[in-house]
């Protein structure tokens, strides 16, 4: 199936550089054997949060490497409409001085970022909540550190050394010391990887209320969790990026309508006469004796289905459309693409 | 928190200060010791032979304590500043790093600082103890002449550190760091065998508590040691500025 519009639409809606965070321009990185990123346009614009999808060795963590700086592009271009000392990542395994503790570790990521002649930790801080305080010190009596500890829920463990920490914990603790120099865009590297289903929904809580004052990208393979809080999202495989753009329109693009018909009466017979209709693209007898409808089109299916329950002579007990997920439309969308080979990066 | 608060938290809270200064100082004490004591004991092991060995004089006593801590003492100073410098070792711990930092020096810079200072000081420590106990137990050694020793083999070690930074930029793991880095000062120390190098070559001053405690040699015989030491450090540091910059976090 052919991306719709709505996925380049995105572009060129965006024309106006200034609303744009980051674009690449045929970011290409080659590992060899067809591992990599071979051609990214990427577009994300200002405070929006984007979800990077994709397999496993799509590329998604070479993609965030580069936009954070930690590694080269071979050929293509990176324009970054936000200081580069303004960029903070979080790796999906990040790790810390074991010796430190939680306070000491975001302390030490103010410091080093004020070593670095950045201004993001001297010219204040904004808490996700968004109070403003100085970042060197207290403006309005509350530690800055003990804010962004408590804000990613680590205040009972400021104190506790990083060694004994979880990778849960790990991840929190990553996203406290990037919060604590206020950054403008925000790279998370697959953030939930190894959080709780409790710790899912607060961290996705925290990047919903991140998007009002800066720009987060994150990749993440858990699409439960890329629709619930992306508004824009890319869909990365074997370093293409195969569809770009609003989160809904992947779902509208790569999902054919479908219903769940319950019916009073011979299931399988309206199965059969569903199945010589030339707007059914499929239909199927469920284990539970519904039938699940799928329409070459939501408008067709909308008017014919009825017509067709009404033919078929059946009693309608319950017509529901079936939910549209990221993650069906992520494999109906990377379908086409499968069997190409294998790849790495 | 000051990267030089990380890096003197790193020596503390790891032990590694206790491990460095633990050695020099356990060689400060022993050696003068073991010079003291040891016609006695090769007495008391020789059976009925007789031994005749001259009475140990002050410099004897330093020259035992120099010889053992830049050996044993240099190689844990290697290892203490190879994991100090080596920012890379961790691809996650590099990342947290690197997006911090514009350039690549303000991460190696007091690493490799600190590792140096702590090395020298451990061993200026250790010479303390030797010094006191070479006093006690042979005799003083001439004060000018250990204070020239100590600078000299400050600068050497302060060497050693810079070509640990080096290392670091280019091996991939601690281990790795330090062991192209000792290898690396063995080589220097056996080309300093060839007399036409000798003097020229930065392992010349390791033999500097020696030679002036014992009057054999005097401190303009360092110097040019001390000016390729100081080339060299230079060299290696812009060298590891320039590879650590260059360097991916993979």
């Amino acid at each position: 199936m052919e991306p719709s519009d709505g996925g380049t639409a995105l572009e060129s809606e965006a024309s106006d550089t200034t609303d744009l965070a980051v674009t690449t321009h045929g970011l290409v990185r080659d590992y060899g054997h067809g591992a990599g990123l071979h051609g990214i346009d990427l577009v994300v614009k200002r405070n929006e949060v984007y979800g990077l999808i994709g397999p496993n060795g799509a590329g998604k963590t070479t993609l965030l490497s580069i936009l954070a700086g930690l590694r080269r592009a071979d050929a293509g271009r990176i324009e970054l409409n936000v200081p580069a000392r303004r960029v903070a990542m979080c790796p999906d395994t990040p790790e810390f001085e074991p010796w430190l503790t939680a306070a000491e570790v975001v302390r030490q990521s103010r410091g080093l970022a004020a070593a670095g002649g950045g201004d993001r930790s001297s010219g204040g801080s904004r808490t996700p909540g968004g109070d403003r305080s100085s970042g060197g010190g207290r403006s309005d009596g509350a530690d800055p550190v003990g804010q962004v500890l408590a804000h990613v829920g680590l205040a009972d463990a400021a104190d506790r050394r990083t060694g004994g920490f979880s990778r849960g914990m790990k991840q929190r603790l990553s996203l406290a010391a990037a919060l604590t120099l206020n950054p403008e865009l925000l790279i998370l590297d697959e953030p939930s990887g190894a959080l709780d289903p409790a710790g899912r929904a607060e961290l996705f809580q925290l990047i919903a209320q991140l998007s009002d004052t800066r720009t987060v990208i994150f990749s993440s393979h858990i699409l439960a969790d890329v629709q619930r809080v992306a508004s824009s999202v890319g869909v990365l495989d074997r370093g293409q990026l195969l569809f770009q753009g609003p989160t809904q329109t992947l779902i509208d693009s790569y999902l054919r309508p479908a219903w769940n018909v319950r019916v009073r009466g011979c299931a399988d017979a309206l199965v059969r006469q569903l199945r010589d209709l030339a707007w059914v693209s499929g239909v199927k007898l469920l284990a539970d004796q519904s039938v699940e409808v799928e329409a070459v089109s939501a408008d067709i299916g909308e008017h014919e289905l009825p017509r067709a329950l009404v033919a078929a002579g059946v009693g309608l007990v319950s017509m529901n459309p079936v939910d549209a997920s990221l993650e069906a439309a992520f494999l109906a969308l990377t379908a086409g693409n499968a069997g190409n080979g294998e790849s790495g990066g | 928190m000051s990267p030089w608060r990380v890096e003197w938290l790193r020596l503390v809270r790891t032990r590694r200060l206790i491990a460095l200064g633990g050695v020099f100082v356990f060689f400060g004490f022993i050696e003068p010791l073991g010079t003291y004591y040891l016609p006695d004991l090769l007495r008391h092991s020789a059976g009925g032979l007789k031994i005749v060995i001259p009475r140990p004089v002050p410099a004897d006593g330093i020259s035992s304590y120099a010889s053992n801590a830049l050996l044993i003492g240099l190689i844990v100073m290697v290892f203490v500043a190879a994991s100090a410098c080596m920012v890379d070792a961790r691809p996650a711990l590099s990342a947290f790093y690197r997006t911090r930092t514009r350039d690549f020096w303000q991460l190696l810079y007091p690493r490799a600082a600190v590792a140096a200072c702590a090395g020298v000081g451990a061993y200026l420590l250790g010479l303390l103890c030797a010094w006191y106990e070479t006093g006690v137990l042979i005799g003083a050694p001439g004060t000018a002449a250990m204070a020239e020793s100590a600078v000299l083999v400050s600068v050497y070690l302060v060497f050693a550190v810079a070509v640990t930074a080096a290392a670091s930029t280019l091996a991939r793991s601690t281990l790795a760091t330090a062991i192209w880095s000792i290898a690396f000062l063995l080589v220097i120390s056996v080309a300093a065998a060839v007399p036409q190098l000798k003097q020229w070559l930065p392992a010349a001053l390791t033999d500097a508590p020696d030679a002036l405690v014992r009057h054999t040699a005097a401190l303009h015989y360092y110097l040019p040691a001390v000016a390729v030491c100081a080339v060299g450090m230079i060299g290696l540091v812009l060298a590891a500025r320039w590879r650590g910059s260059s360097r991916e976090v993979s």
